[in-house]
């Protein structure tokens, strides 16, 4: 009954378009699986050719690969069906073709897990390709090019995305639970669902992570362009330094500049080469006090550096202490092998040594013997 | 990396009056000194005039270059180098010298001063110090020190890496060694126990 009331739902779209035609039929959903005859005997009660193109046009908006056909009404109820059962799936004719109710209601449970799932991995690719754009957004380094309310946007839609994701796999893993609690599915299926689920989660765990470091650039990003700007706009370093470098921008001098000039009445030709060193004047200034930030900033940048090779000599080293320990160890063993050989040597020598007089005992004796058998027998 | 004047001025309303200058012409022949000292003083008295207070400027003069600071006080400095003199030290060198003169002698006496009647001696010994700017200048010389550190450590490190090696040598010797040693213990064991005679 349920793969039935699927097939209703699904064609409901279908009926307002058959019901406008003109036709006065009442069309009911179930008569369509009841009755394929009516539909028909249906279509070849329409004598008008607006109600037949219409049909036949509302046909052919279903199933793409029909051809709309231009004179008689065709009986397309065959394909009507076989759309119809391709479009729930083949798991419902599989289902339906199964004698075994227990297996159908399984492999329809598992069909629910597996258009949820597949929802969920298209999503997970839309936003994956949000984010990708969201990268090429964060690394632009430009100063002025900056788009931070295209940024600010992406980073909520995405942030909204995750979190929706991270809903429906919650849910997703609620089904798998609930089926596995509610009838016995077959071992290999709740394995699958598992490991589909496993699956899902692990991607969504790493494009947060990815989210998250795309985030972490994206400020760096903004503390350097901060800085960068910092040091253009202003840089006052010493309070030696004249106010009108303190003051910070061109405009500022060059306008004092000229006010100075027209205060002071020099003569017409010394103004505009005044008013040009004033520029320059200003330029000098700041790029020499730019100059001594950037000195600054190298001599700190090669003190964290010295820092770091001290620190990869020192690892280095301890390293190598091991290699010493074992050779240490080794040498140690070879001694000890050495004087127990040398040991065992020593023995050996005592032996053959104290073995002489047994050797000579037992000549002693052969010789005996020897001498009783000459004399015994001469 | 020469220079070869340090003049202190002072910036009139009308013009700039020299306080003190100290000069190092060793390089010149000996008859162009007298020339090129009266040129170097009268360029540094016309760019102090041509020079707003305050301001710091770097001028390039026909083959020197010419680096000037005018304070707010009207306290002017011109340094006179060649083109390699790194302007940056330069004008460190300007700012702390004019600090020194204006702390020693007293603001009232510039706009009347001049040569004979100030007395500054540390011009001269500023203008020795600092024709090696590498010495001379703190910031320079921390850099040439640490870039010495560096290739120091650099080369430290290969020599590390060199005995690392070394000592990857002698571990497997010495384990062969061990290995040996065993074998013969076990040889020298076996003749013992085994046979009687042999």
């Amino acid at each position: 009954m349920t793969a039935r009331r699927r097939r209703g739902t699904s064609e409901s779209d279908q009926t307002p378009l058959i019901v406008a035609s003109g036709v006065s039929h009442s069309v009911d959903a179930w008569s369509y699986q009841k009755d394929p005859n009516a539909y028909r005997t249906y279509i070849s009660n329409n004598e008008s050719e607006n109600s037949r193109l219409f049909v036949d046009d509302t046909v052919s908006k279903s199933f793409e690969k029909v051809n709309v056909p231009t004179m008689t009404s065709r009986d397309r109820t065959a394909e009507f069906a076989n759309a119809v059962r391709s479009l729930q799936g083949q798991h419902v004719t599989r289902a339906v073709a199964f004698k075994d109710a227990r297996k159908a209601k399984y492999i329809q449970s598992y069909a629910e897990f597996m258009v949820i799932a597949r929802t969920i991995g298209k999503n997970i690719s839309s936003t994956y390709t949000k984010l990708e754009k969201l990268t090429l957004l964060a690394k632009r380094k430009s100063l002025f090019n900056d788009r931070p309310s295209e940024i600010q946007e992406l980073t909520y839609i995405i942030k909204e995305d995750l979190n929706s994701l991270n809903q429906q796999i919650a849910r997703l893993q609620d089904v798998a639970r609930l089926q596995r609690q509610k009838q016995q599915n077959g071992h290999h299926l709740l394995s699958h669902s598992s490991s589909v689920v496993l699956a899902l989660q692990s991607k969504l765990a790493s494009m947060s992570t990815e989210f998250k470091q795309v985030l972490e650039v994206r400020t760096e990003n903004l503390k350097q362009q901060k800085t960068r700007r910092d040091q253009f706009s202003q840089g006052p370093l010493s309070s030696s330094l004249p106010p009108s470098a303190i003051s910070g921008h061109h405009q500022g001098s060059v306008l004092l500049a000229e006010e100075q000039v027209t205060v002071n009445m020099e003569p017409n030709s010394q103004m505009m080469p005044v008013v040009q060193k004033q520029v320059m004047v200003a330029d000098e200034t700041e790029s020499y006090i730019q100059s001594r930030a950037e000195t600054m900033q190298n001599i700190e940048s090669t003190i964290v550096e010295l820092g770091g090779i001290f620190q990869q000599l020192a690892h280095m080293v301890k390293e190598q202490e091991e290699m010493v320990e074992r050779i240490d160890a080794n040498l140690s063993d070879t001694e000890l092998n050495v004087e127990s050989a040398h040991g065992e040597i020593l023995k050996y020598f005592q032996s053959v040594t104290s073995n002489r007089w047994l050797m000579i005992k037992v000549f002693a004796v052969l010789i005996v013997f020897f001498i009783f058998f000459v004399l015994f027998l001469a | 990396m020469k220079l070869y004047a340090l003049n202190i001025l002072y910036k009139g309303p009308n013009n700039a009056v020299w306080l003190k200058c100290s000069y190092d012409l060793t390089s010149f022949n000996y008859f162009q000194r007298g020339s090129v000292q009266e040129f170097m003083a009268f360029v540094s008295k016309t760019i102090v005039e041509r020079t707003h207070a305050p301001a710091r400027q770097s001028v390039k003069e026909g083959e020197y270059m010419c680096h000037v600071y005018v304070r707010a006080d009207s306290l002017g400095g011109v340094l006179i180098s060649d083109y390699e003199y790194p302007p940056r030290v330069a004008h460190t060198l300007i700012t702390k010298v004019l600090d020194e003169f204006a702390t020693k002698i007293p603001a009232s006496s510039w706009p009347s001063g001049s040569e004979s009647s100030i007395d500054f001696p540390q011009l001269n010994v500023y203008l020795a110090k600092y024709q090696n700017p590498r010495e001379a200048d703190a910031m320079t010389k921390i850099q040439d020190e640490l870039d010495e550190t560096k290739i120091i450590l650099h080369n430290t490190i290969e020599a590390v890496l060199e005995r690392g090696e070394k000592l990857d040598d002698l571990v497997a010797k010495s384990e062969g060694l061990s290995v040996q040693s065993k074998a013969f213990y076990k040889t020298a064991r076996k003749t013992n126990s085994c046979c009687t005679f042999g």
